[in-house]
């Protein structure tokens, strides 16, 4: 039984078993929610990007979420979020499920389905009222691992007069299925765990956070046949690299600091990985943004550098049209790998039309390395990838 | 160009901070000598936090309450923009709630002062009730 299901369990026995009398005195249930409506489109028909082709299109990004939150006591209570997208990539569902526990005002225990905490705006990646951007940082957003996982979580919040340090740690496991370059990639890890640490002075915020998989099993059951067919003949060791199961981990800094007027904001993040066919990534960016009365502008510039861990094709050629076969499978298989290096140039605008809705705007310049795939998925290889991005969103919370 | 004439527009109409004007956080504490830093203020209002044991309850006023607009200004040092995106941001990730928020002035003593603990603001030179205290005054 998974941990998902206990909780399950484990709620639905709590709200039978509590005294009513004290249910009666504190319970209250809130709900609470988000949505949003993106379009947009690239100015390219030979790639696509996020989804996106040179149609404007509504179906990448929007969403609508409904969050519960419920309290059984002053220091019991359980929430859950229910997300539909419209995306084809991600499934609809619940995505949030957990008990917490506030014992004293400054610790917070979690257990339950949990989004994974490491980039600023990660674990509300898809509340897009709570972010300045459309389309956070590809580079940093798209990029790390793991986004949400089933297990425990402590928060512990120090506050030094005016200074707040926030710590948290987790640990739990990961399973899903992803799609890249339109295959389904299986990925489960027994054991996930990392941790942030937040520092609040004023407008200034200073992050550090790390997420560990001692070990990460993939499975692509497209690429079984060839694996198969490369230990047949005897390459058990080029086989052997593209088994993924080894460690993972990422590790980040953040620092920003937000004015009456203006912000500055900026987080760098390096993953890194035993497996060979995963190549090392680094990636930044870094955004200023200015407010005229309600309508807040913002320019980005992000970049991501993926250092290449192409297998060597131990495979000779022309020795016979079965090995020639799985000499082009290695290939094949190679180039299926992504190879992420894109700098962008993001503009952007936000107005806050009314406290809980926002309306925005945004325009990226994508500039790509040529023979990489610079997260397109490349439909004509004579593109240069380079293309602009046009977005335009509705935000809202209630 | 219309993006010119936007950033034109606004910096016509816009307006002059809340120079004059200023605010007093005002408690309904026990002990009438607590006095609280600009930053303590800020973290109680954003985080929800204090750095003593005593456990203190912020309490705003609804967004457009010009005594909100210049608490934001003067203490906080956020738009009121960048302050809903933020709760935003804690609420859907779990980790708090913004504090209460009251229509009015009224309201707001009114909460106060039935409430042990209560923190809210008021303009400065506001008549209060003999048992809350200004635990920090705006410049």
């Amino acid at each position: 039984m998974t941990i998902f299901k206990v909780m399950l369990a484990v709620m639905a026995a709590a709200s039978v078993i509590l005294p009513s009398r004290a249910v009666a005195e504190t319970n209250k249930l809130d709900l609470s929610g988000f949505a949003r409506v993106v379009g947009g489109f690239v100015d390219t028909d030979k790639a696509t990007y996020e989804g996106y082709n040179d149609k404007i299109s509504f179906s990448e990004k929007s969403l609508f979420a409904v969050q519960a939150d419920y309290n059984f006591s002053s220091t019991w209570s359980a929430s859950a979020q229910f997300l539909l997208h419209t995306d084809e990539d991600r499934e609809s569902g619940i995505e949030w499920l957990y008990l917490t526990y506030t014992p004293v005002e400054d610790i917070q225990l979690n257990v339950g389905r949990l989004r994974t905490p490491f980039l600023k705006y990660s674990d509300v990646i898809d509340v897009g009222f709570a972010y300045p951007w459309i389309n956070a940082p590809q580079q940093l957003y798209s990029s790390y691992m793991f986004s949400q996982y089933e297990g425990a979580n402590a928060r512990y919040r120090a506050n030094f007069e005016g200074l707040v340090v926030d710590f948290e740690a987790y640990v739990g496991q990961y399973k899903d299925s992803l799609v890249s370059s339109g295959i389904d990639v299986e990925v489960e890890l027994d054991t996930l765990f990392g941790g942030v640490i937040e520092v609040n002075y004023g407008g200034l915020q200073l992050r550090t956070a790390t997420i560990n998989g001692p070990k990460v099993e993939t499975t692509i059951e497209e690429i079984a046949p060839l694996l198969q067919g490369l230990r047949a003949a005897g390459f058990e060791q080029l086989a052997e690299k593209f088994e993924i199961n080894d460690s993972a981990r990422a590790f980040l800094l953040g620092a920003s600091y937000d004015t009456l007027n203006w912000y500055i904001s900026s987080e760098w993040m390096r993953v890194s990985s035993d497996i060979d066919v995963l190549a090392n990534l680094e990636s930044f960016y870094i955004s200023y943004g200015y407010y005229f009365d309600d309508i807040l502008f913002h320019l980005t510039y992000a970049s991501s550098n993926q250092s290449l861990n192409t297998i060597e094709n131990t495979i000779p050629p022309g020795i016979s049209p079965e090995l020639d076969q799985l000499r082009f499978g290695v290939d094949a298989l190679n180039s299926f790998f992504p190879t992420d290096d894109l700098n962008t140039w993001t503009l952007g605008a936000r107005w806050d039309v009314k406290t809980n809705l926002a309306l925005k705007a945004e325009l990226s310049f994508l500039d790509g390395k040529e023979g990489k795939t610079s997260f397109f998925d490349v439909e004509d290889e004579s593109f240069d990838r380079n293309a602009m991005l046009y977005q335009l969103a509705l935000e809202w919370v209630f | 160009m219309l993006k010119y004439t936007l950033i034109l527009l606004s910096l016509l109409s816009f307006s002059p901070a809340f120079g004059e004007e200023n605010i007093w956080v005002v408690a309904n504490v026990s002990d009438s000598s607590i006095a609280l830093s600009k930053a303590e203020v800020r973290t109680l209002f954003m985080n929800n936090s204090t750095s003593d044991s005593s456990l203190l309850q912020p309490v705003s006023l609804v967004p457009g309450h010009r005594a909100r607009s210049i608490f934001n200004a003067k203490v906080i040092a956020l738009p009121e923009s960048r302050i809903q995106s933020y709760w935003a941001q804690m609420r859907f990730s779990g980790r708090m709630a913004a504090p209460k928020e009251m229509d009015s002035l009224q309201a707001m003593l009114q909460y106060i002062g039935e409430n042990e603990g209560a923190v809210g603001y008021v303009p400065a030179g506001t008549e209060l009730p003999s048992h809350l205290t200004v635990v920090y005054a705006s410049l």
